[in-house]
């Protein structure tokens, strides 16, 4: 194997990968559902405002409003069993094209937004991944009450759901393990991450040249999107004023942003240098919001870096508490008239020996 | 997962999201984007359309983009670009719609007609010293409902570049 395949193969916990499908599923199901309204609005657009862009430009007119919303809800419960790790091949891909399909159509009406692209991205690339090795509620093997005193011990019908802390063995799964491992899934949700930052910085190198780091083609982008909003009846940027009356510190930020743009592949680095990057990109996303009120959530809220760092970290002590709740309940109420199974202190729970530390190596 | 497969999905991906760079910077879409925004050279001067509420004594008030059947501000722009740029009838039903629903809205009783203007504005000078540009007006209509007042005609231009009390926020990710 390649000095290239190797890295980008290197073994990598299942948590991680496991911890970027809670926080990127949770977010793209919190988003969708705050986008609703909105969705719900420009359905009822007219038919002459609608621009197909994406996928959408299947469509030759506009969709009935009920169809619309079905999808985007259909997309919403797909992406918290996504989220779940439920029945994951099934409704990650669906939740991913789900989505895809509502915020392409959300933005065929005459206005492209870029909050939503790498949230888009990343939900495609996390539908291609065995995301849901770890940390997942998962139907498998369970005693059933006996239907009569004469059955103590039925046969477990494949319906309960448990939630696996780690890989599940072939056995649980019924197929072999995933051979390729996690690291190329996280690493790919990374490079996601970097492209679109790129692609940013390589625009304005495309459209404006080395003068946009002047300072003065941003200062006219903060005025004009400043007063447009204030024309529209929006809310104008707390600093917006203060900077655009001092266009030499604009030239400061101009040269940081090129810097965090131009500067992504070093995200591709890992450790200390990609945690550097992601810190500099999410105080560019401060500076936005502070200078032109323009809001990208996905990275505001740091879940768009999550490849970057070791997500499992963060997400992991959010995973405790529902994990240990579901353990203790089942500890509680073994399923009557059967002989509660014990893996790991856990009866009823397959695959569940306590936090798993196994990295594959491939 | 095969290393196989797993090698082609990487690459497609990557692949797709890099796609953009061969394509014209402004050649925009969704979800592969070249991220156009805030990279174009851009003048100070700013030519564009917008609604205006005209309240009974004849001061300007902004509208919020929900009166233009969208809670998005830039959603809002590009709808009245093409509405007040397009033939007049359009422009005719465009101000009846913003109309009927300013009608509806109960915190805008006082605004009994509504101006589709076109004008152009230095944004940093209006930003910076409150200098408002030249306008013109597209198309007029009254709020169904409102009691017209002693003299519905505008005082002033533009509203101010604060916007309104209670208007919608920021935007996302827009140009």
């Amino acid at each position: 194997m390649t000095r290239l395949g190797r890295w980008w193969f290197a073994p990598a916990p299942a948590e991680r990968l496991a911890a970027l499908r809670i926080a990127t599923g949770g977010f793209a199901a919190i988003w969708m559902i705050a986008r609703l309204p909105e969705v719900v609005a420009v359905a009822r657009l007219p038919a002459r405002e609608l621009d197909p862009v994406g996928v959408v430009r299947v469509l030759g007119a506009p969709l009935p409003v009920v169809a619309v919303v079905a999808i985007a809800v259909a997309a919403i419960g797909c992406l918290i069993a996504m989220t779940a790790g439920w029945r994951y091949r099934a409704t990650a891909p669906a939740a991913a094209l789900g989505m895809l399909w509502t915020l392409s159509y959300r933005n065929a009406w005459g206005m492209v937004f870029h909050t939503d692209n790498l949230l888009v991205l990343h939900v495609l690339a996390l539908a291609c991944a065995p995301a849901a090795d770890a940390w997942a509620v998962r139907r498998s093997p369970r005693p059933r009450r006996p239907r009569g005193p004469a059955r103590p011990e039925a046969s477990p019908p494949p319906s309960a759901p448990v939630v696996a802390s780690e890989p599940a063995p072939p056995a649980a799964t019924g197929r072999t393990r995933a051979a390729a491992g996690y690291g190329w899934a996280i690493k790919l949700l990374a490079a996601l991450t970097c492209a679109t930052y790129l692609l940013a910085g390589i625009a304005k190198l495309r459209l404006a040249g080395l003068g946009w780091a002047g300072g003065e083609q941003l200062r006219n982008q903060i005025a004009v999107d400043n007063l447009r909003k204030a024309l529209l009846g929006g809310s104008t940027a707390p600093f917006a004023r203060l900077f655009v009356a001092h266009p030499r510190v604009l030239a400061m930020f101009a040269i940081a942003t090129l810097g965090v743009e131009l500067g992504a592949p070093l995200g591709m680095l890992g450790g200390r240098v990609a945690r550097l990057w992601a810190w500099a990109a999410w105080s560019f996303h401060v500076g936005v919001v502070l200078t032109m009120n323009v809001w990208f959530p996905y990275p505001l809220v740091g879940v768009a870096f999550f490849p970057l760092i070791h997500a499992e970290r963060v997400i992991g002590g959010l995973v405790a508490r529902p994990r240990q709740w579901w353990h203790s309940r089942n500890a509680a109420r073994p399923a009557p008239g059967t002989k509660p199974t014990t893996r790991g202190g856990v009866p009823g729970c397959e695959a569940d020996r306590g936090p798993a530390k196994q990295v594959r190596r491939d | 997962m095969s290393r196989l497969v797993a090698a082609i999905v990487s690459v497609g991906l990557v692949a797709a999201a890099l796609e953009p760079v061969v394509r014209k910077p402004d050649d925009d879409g969704f979800p592969l984007s070249t991220f156009p925004m805030f990279a174009a050279p851009r003048p100070s001067r700013l030519a564009m359309s917008y609604a205006v509420g005209v309240a009974r004594d004849g001061r300007p008030r902004s509208l919020s983009p929900e009166h233009l059947g969208t809670g998005e501000v830039m959603q809002a722009f590009a709808m009245l670009q093409r509405g007040i740029d397009g033939s007049a009838r359009g422009r005719t039903a465009l101000c009846a719609a913003i109309a009927a629903r300013v009608a509806r809205d109960p915190a805008y009783r006082d605004v009994v007609a509504i101006r589709l203007v076109s004008a152009t504005h230095d944004a940093v000078a209006y930003l910076a010293a409150g200098t408002v540009g030249a306008e013109t007006e597209r198309a007029r209509c009254d709020v169904p409902g409102a009691e017209p007042g002693a003299d519905p005609t505008p005082a002033g231009g533009a509203p101010g570049p604060g916007g309104v009390a209670g208007a919608a926020g920021g935007s996302r990710g827009a140009p």
